[in-house]
């Protein structure tokens, strides 16, 4: 409720959004009447359970899933008329994903796919991002060195492989980042240098994050207000502490039990 | 069984090639062939004094001795220098007709399984359409239509190459189209031709490699048949096929006409094939295994 009265023009408006799967008696909603919009500037969390439909969501964001229905708003324009998605600006949205082993090409260097995005845009805008200087100076921002550019993927370490795709989603300078549990096939050790890196670049390139997690402890560190999604829909949304401090919903609070002690002696001196 | 591996363990360190060889002879012996039936062609007019063809009727039919080492043809040419020049028509018109196959029916099956719908189902309904029929009567039909000489040969065994690429590089693509760098590489934007050539090509490259080195023995021995039924190279050029067409003719008076080139030919596909198996076993370890 509080986050209600701070009025800042959103990034991206979700308005009643479902995602259909099959036809006919087979049919499954994979996401049904998602609602919810990220503002300039904030990290917006996304919790839930494997299946609940928070991936089918960043797939429909991103446009790899067309929603069957419902309308996503990217800067007050529609991203989806029909199956058509239109990307309004190239390189504005950038996607980190789950699994840096898969999203890295294993026969392309170092080098070439962080520079990929830029190949999507005008090639005036390609050769100033694609600069030696930015390009040297956004690896060492990310913690990786300049001999690293002519490697294979499969050369480094799962933490070192997410940094490489971290920076390959800054290239383009993006507005707004999809963070698709962009941790959770990392060591717990490594995770948290990588949330600690998406957390310094947030504050110093202006991002906006989607942060998508089934890790309680991490959206609570990470974020400023999240949503809630169980079998398809938002159950519960709101600013992160106050999700944390009063769930209203049964299955938050079966969320948050999940947690360890940290969170309990948070809570314990309010009882 | 473990004591191999545990030998292989120790050697792999040592040279990659040297060991690959020792493991498989067989692909070593088609290497030396090979690379003896180069040295040969290439160095022909060194090694030979003759001509290829360079008629001289008075030597006519001579038999294998010091001067003509396979002996001579009908108008005396000698057939060792013949099979020598031969050697460099029938490598290179195998070696690049099974690369170009190999290379339009990659893209041609990338696109196919990269873009699926109705583009995928008029292109694979094309290739079944030429998988249809048995492919010497294809090439045949395709070269007597188009008239007969080496550039429509190898044409003819172009196109009934293709389908088998296309289909390899079909379905490398549906399995590679699900791959998350893929679909990474559509979320920031990128064409799907840039898609197609830098991720989906180099990744389901190597299948149509073990595909190449099997075909190049048997697209030889396709230029070969071409020629041997008069619809490939036309006489006097010096090729096994037409010189094997001619000489059959003579095997009874003149054992050595079609013996020699035959032999060439046996020799050449073998070492062709003999190769690709290797290196099917080099990049394609769970067919052994």
């Amino acid at each position: 409720m509080l986050g209600e009265v701070i009025r800042v023009k959103p990034i991206i408006e979700l308005i009643e959004v479902q995602k259909e799967y099959g036809s006919g008696t087979g049919r499954i909603q994979a996401v049904s009447q998602a609602s919810f919009s990220i503002r300039q500037g904030e990290t917006f969390g996304l919790i839930g359970e494997s299946g609940s439909g928070k991936s089918t969501l960043a797939k429909i964001v991103t446009g790899l899933e067309h929603p069957t229905a419902g309308s996503i708003l990217y800067d007050g324009k529609p991203l989806w008329t029909g199956k058509q998605f239109n990307r309004i600006q190239p390189g504005d949205m950038q996607i980190v994903f789950q699994d840096p082993q898969s999203s890295l090409d294993p026969r392309m260097r170092v080098k070439d796919i962080i520079l990929e995005p830029l190949h999507a845009l005008p090639s005036q805008a390609r050769k100033e991002k694609g600069s030696e200087e930015r390009l040297h100076a956004l690896i060492a921002r990310v913690g990786l060195k300049p001999d690293h550019l002519s490697r294979f993927p499969h050369e480094f370490s799962g933490g070192q492989r997410q940094r490489i795709a971290i920076a390959r989603a800054l290239i383009t300078d993006p507005a707004f980042v999809i963070l698709d549990e962009p941790t959770s096939a990392l060591d717990v050790s490594v995770q948290a240098h990588v949330l600690n890196l998406l957390k310094e670049l947030k504050r110093e390139r202006k991002l906006t994050y989607l942060f998508i997690s089934h890790n309680m402890s991490v959206i609570r560190y990470m974020c400023d207000r999240m949503a809630v999604m169980y079998k398809g829909k938002i159950v519960e949304m709101g600013t992160v502490s106050d999700i944390f401090d009063n769930p209203a919903q049964a299955y938050t609070k079966t969320l948050l039990s999940s947690l360890p002690s940290l969170h309990q002696k948070k809570v314990e001196p309010h009882v | 069984m473990s004591a191999e591996v545990h030998t292989s363990t120790v050697t792999r360190t040592v040279n990659p090639f040297w060991y690959t060889c020792r493991k498989n002879p067989l692909m070593l012996a088609g290497i030396v062939v090979l690379v003896i039936i180069l040295l040969l062609s290439l160095f022909a007019p060194l090694i030979s004094s003759y001509e290829p063809t360079k008629i001289n009727i008075k030597d006519r039919f001579a038999p294998p001795s010091a001067e003509h080492w396979f002996g001579t043809d009908e108008v005396g040419r000698d057939i060792f220098t013949r099979i020598l020049y031969g050697a460099r028509l029938s490598l290179g018109v195998g070696v690049a007709v099974v690369l170009g196959a190999g290379l339009i029916g990659t893209v041609i099956g990338s696109i196919s399984g990269y873009f699926g719908g109705r583009i995928d189902q008029i292109i694979m309904r094309l290739m079944d359409m030429i998988l249809a029929f048995p492919s010497l009567v294809l090439a045949m039909a395709v070269a007597a239509t188009l008239g007969p000489n080496l550039q429509n040969a190898m044409l003819a065994i172009a196109i009934i190459k293709i389908p088998v690429y296309v289909r390899l590089a079909r379905a490398e693509t549906l399995s590679l189209r699900e791959k998350l760098y893929v679909k990474a590489a559509v979320t920031f934007g990128i064409k799907p031709w840039r898609i197609i050539t830098r991720h989906i090509i180099p990744n389901a490259i190597s299948p149509v490699i073990i595909q190449v080195t099997l075909d190049i023995g048997d697209a030889i021995l396709l230029v070969a048949t071409l020629g041997f039924l008069g619809l490939g190279a036309q006489p006097p050029t010096p090729e096994w096929g037409a010189m094997i067409s001619v000489g059959w003719k003579h095997l009874l008076d003149y054992w050595w006409y079609p013996t020699f080139p035959g032999f060439a030919l046996f020799l050449a596909s073998c070492a062709f094939n003999l190769i690709g198996d290797g290196v099917r076993d080099i990049l394609d370890p769970k067919a052994n295994r």
